[in-house]
């Protein structure tokens, strides 16, 4: 059943709190009781349609942007990383949240190199402003953006000496991938972007600088410009796919069956690329909910970090969380290279195991920075007895799926109810069931 | 103390958990707890980054060369108080550390390593000696990190260690596996109680998939690297002492993880303040003390694990400083200086002569040896990889390395 038409629910798929768990960490990230709850109450569909159309209007979410802005003149990118990932656990748009992080490693740029808190965040936000909308615009936008033009040397690309960077990035990761396009398209290309330079963190058309004589790219001819060069990458054959496939690498896990990717790329094609209607048909599809994928992605650090935040509805300070999440391997506004992070199993080595498991130490203790409070929660959620608290512990971390032999361990305990909620999640987080999604 | 196998059995992820909750640990989970990953001879590379541009004339001083004195009327460092290594070259004299590792056979002197058509800007001559490539293109990894990438071994073991403040440096970004960056190797301690843990991590899963079975395989490599790490550091507290300073701190702390086989071949650190564009003498000589003692204390170490063979240390700086100081009693950015490899594994001495300051390009020492050639000796005499594809292209080894 791994395809694109709707999913219906019943004897073999049911809406329960697995399944709802599994759609809201695939679409944002491991939810907390309440999420949980107000999924398995309006279904599947509503659910979606929530993700998708969500707003956030919430107090919250404008004090925070107004810091962003105030820590960006700051230049202060370490702080721009914890306010970051604190608007993650804050946020009531997840889907939102997960697709500017998504495509800031689609279009892997570097502080390394931009140097400019304030660029960043000009391009974080034109990601969070594409995040669900077509891709044209969003891949037109980017071509634009200055912090982008800086990483790419942009502004070095002039007519009579073209620079080729971006355009070859634009096809090979961008784009369309390896093997679909020839030198020839890619030093053409590069001409139609001449005169698209920045300054002062602005995007600004060189009119002097750019060559507006007659380009051949994959075998069309025209006095194209940059926006001509994005149009044609789109009508490439290959685009569709090659986003078709990171797409369902993202949202269902590894390696996704080649029908299935030639199904979402036909979607992305007849929708002209519009991500909210392509998702809307992914995250309702039959595909999505194949037991297959189930738990079948290894966990991003920010996925780990921001879900356990969120489903336990801790308190984090930004630097705490900044400092995590760089720790364990993504460290946002400099991904290693162009190319993004790599994914999946290249997120755990013994190193970064070892610092997850002590986030989960970290997120347990009662002296932590990131830290659950087990009376709020046990007040919150009416947990009156050990059985209780064991219940919940498991079902907010492993969608009730206890191996048998630690459920009997945890309910045979002794402790009071504050320090059994401490212990049990501490290793029901660092289990290695925890680290998949 | 080399830990045995039954050994580590005994104490570590099999004697007191798993057998005591009942629950069997699958036969290749219990190999890889046990394996440890850096064998006993592999040979480890430390590079300690002097950041700000070093000033090689004032480290590596020509004391014999008038014109080294008439340039530095105020910073200049006289014969007597230098602590000579040859006739005509003394290290500063806050660097007694380094010359009693000159003076044990541990310790040479490139002289004059530089680039041609240097450029002093920090930012961009620090990526050069990072990527190893001066071409004015991106270039998005460091010759430390193709290292990495071409390495073999296990792909759960981490090959590189970023022990410092800050970014992970160009220097050792990859493409393939994530390289560790951590300010302390505290991190690398399994925190809180662990017997809970263990039970949950060893126990067998009916079912599991395969990438299921590689997270469990990691958490469990991954206590064990931690328990290997709490028996060396229970046993450091014999080790010979480090004066405090931050650089000795954390590369008393690279003692600790090469002697409890930790994995990584390599190992990063900086010691930062090397910009000295005003009252240098205030400022260098603490800081080429801060070098020259905490990298002696860390060999007193390693000597003491008897290990220090199986060690390097290299140091390097993104430039040196004008041969003229300036008004401010300091000194601008400059070009070419001395790189210094240590190690038993070393041909010590001093590779290079004195700079040459009557032949100066635009006021700054010329280069005699391109820092490739360092590098190319190192990894092909020490890391045993070819330098040719690390390298990008072809650079004379400089025979660094004895044979």
């Amino acid at each position: 059943m791994t395809d694109l038409r709707p999913v219906e629910f019943g004897s073999h798929v049911r809406w329960n709190g697995k399944s709802a768990a599994h759609l809201l960490r695939r679409t944002g990230f491991a939810p907390s009781p309440s999420e949980l709850r107000a999924a398995l109450s309006v279904g599947a569909d509503a659910t979606v349609e929530r993700l998708i159309t969500a707003v956030d209007d919430s107090a919250r979410h404008d004090e925070l942007d107004e810091l962003g802005s105030a820590l960006a003149a700051r230049d202060d990118i370490q702080a721009l990383r914890g306010w970051w990932l604190q608007r993650m656990c804050h946020t009531r748009r997840p889907l939102h949240a997960r697709m500017a992080v998504f495509w800031h490693d689609h279009f892997a740029t570097s502080n390394a190199k931009v140097r400019s808190a304030a660029m960043m965040l000009q391009q974080l936000r034109t990601f969070e402003r594409h995040a669900l909308g077509r891709f044209e615009d969003l891949l037109l936008a980017i071509s634009r953006d200055p912090a982008m033009i800086v990483w790419l040397d942009g502004s070095e690309n002039i007519k009579g000496r073209p620079n080729e960077n971006y355009a070859r990035e634009l096809f090979e990761l961008f784009g369309l991938g390896v093997g679909n396009y020839t030198e020839t398209d890619i030093r053409e290309a590069a001409r139609a972007f001449t005169g698209w330079h920045q300054r002062s963190g602005c995007y600004r058309f060189s009119r002097l600088e750019h060559d507006d004589g007659e380009k051949v790219v994959f075998g069309q001819r025209g006095r194209f410009d940059g926006a001509d060069v994005v149009r044609l990458t789109l009508q490439h054959p290959a685009c569709a796919r090659f986003l078709a496939t990171k797409l369902l690498r993202e949202f269902l896990g590894p390696q996704p069956p080649e029908p299935l990717v030639a199904e979402l790329a036909s979607r992305l094609r007849e929708t002209e690329y519009d991500m909210a209607a392509s998702l809307r048909t992914l995250l309702t599809s039959r595909a999505m909910f194949d037991p297959r994928w189930y738990r079948a992605r290894i966990k991003s650090p920010i996925e780990f970090v921001v879900g356990i935040v969120r489903s336990l509805e801790m308190r984090a300070p930004a630097d705490a969380l900044a400092t995590a999440v760089s720790q364990l391997g993504q460290r946002l506004f400099e991904p290693p290279s162009v190319k993004g992070w790599d994914d999946h199993r290249a997120w755990l080595n013994s190193a970064t195991m070892l610092l997850r498991l002590n986030v989960a130490n970290q997120a347990t203790r009662t002296d932590g920075a990131i830290g659950v409070d087990p009376s709020t929660l046990c007040l919150r959620y009416g947990l009156a007895t050990r059985a209780d608290v064991v219940r919940f512990c498991e079902q907010l971390t492993l969608d009730g799926e206890l191996p048998a032999v630690l459920r009997e361990q945890f309910a045979a305990s002794d402790d009071d109810l504050n320090p059994l909620m401490r212990r049990t999640l501490r290793v029901l987080l660092a289990s290695p069931e925890y680290q998949m999604s | 103390m080399n830990i045995t196998r039954r050994d580590f059995v005994a104490r570590g992820l099999g004697g007191t958990t798993l057998l005591a909750s009942g629950v069997s640990l699958p036969g290749f989970l219990t190999r890889t707890a046990v394996a440890a990953p850096g064998a006993d001879d592999e040979r480890i590379l430390v590079v300690i980054q002097l950041t700000g541009g070093n000033d090689g004339l004032n480290t590596v001083v020509p004391f014999r060369d008038d014109e080294y004195h008439k340039a530095r009327p105020t910073l200049r460092i006289r014969a007597d108080q230098v602590l000579k290594l040859t006739d005509e070259l003394g290290l500063h004299p806050d660097m007694a550390g380094f010359k009693r590792l000159h003076d044990d056979g541990l310790l040479a002197v490139v002289n004059n390593v530089g680039y041609p058509n240097p450029d002093r800007s920090h930012f961009r001559s620090m990526d050069i000696w990072h990527t190893a490539d001066a071409r004015p293109e991106a270039v998005d990894s460091g010759w430390l990190g193709r290292v990495v990438d071409r390495g073999a071994g296990p792909s759960d073991v981490p090959r590189a260690l970023h022990l410092d403040e800050g970014a992970l440096p160009l220097a050792l970004k990859n493409q393939r596996v994530a390289v560790p960056s951590l300010r302390n190797i505290d991190a690398f301690r399994l925190q809180g109680d662990t017997e809970d843990l263990q039970r949950v991590i060893g126990a067998s899963r009916r079912d599991a998939s395969d990438d299921l079975l590689f997270v469990q395989r990691l958490a469990v490599s991954s206590c064990a690297n931690a328990r290997r790490l709490e028996r060396v550091g229970a046993g450091s507290a014999v080790s010979s002492p480090y004066p405090d300073y931050r650089l000795a701190l954390r590369l008393r702390q690279i003692a600790q993880l090469i002697g409890a086989r930790f994995g990584p071949r390599i190992y990063y650190t900086s010691l930062d303040g090397f910009d000295t564009h005003a009252r240098q003498a205030l400022a260098h000589g603490p800081l080429l003390r801060e070098l020259s003692d905490s990298v002696t204390a860390f060999y007193d170490d390693l000597r003491q694990r008897r290990i220090a063979d199986r060690v390097v240390v290299l140091t390097f700086s993104e430039f040196g400083r004008r041969v003229g100081e300036n008004g401010s009693q300091g000194t601008d950015h400059g070009a070419a200086a001395p790189m210094f490899v240590m190690g038993p594994a070393v041909r010590a001495g001093v590779v290079g002569g004195r700079p040459d300051l009557t032949r100066l390009i635009d006021g700054d020492v010329r280069h005699e040896c391109d820092f490739r050639r360092v590098y190319a000796g190192v990894l092909r005499d020490w890391l045993a990889v070819d330098p040719d594809s690390i390298l990008g292209r072809r650079f004379d080894p400089l025979a660094i390395i004895r044979s």
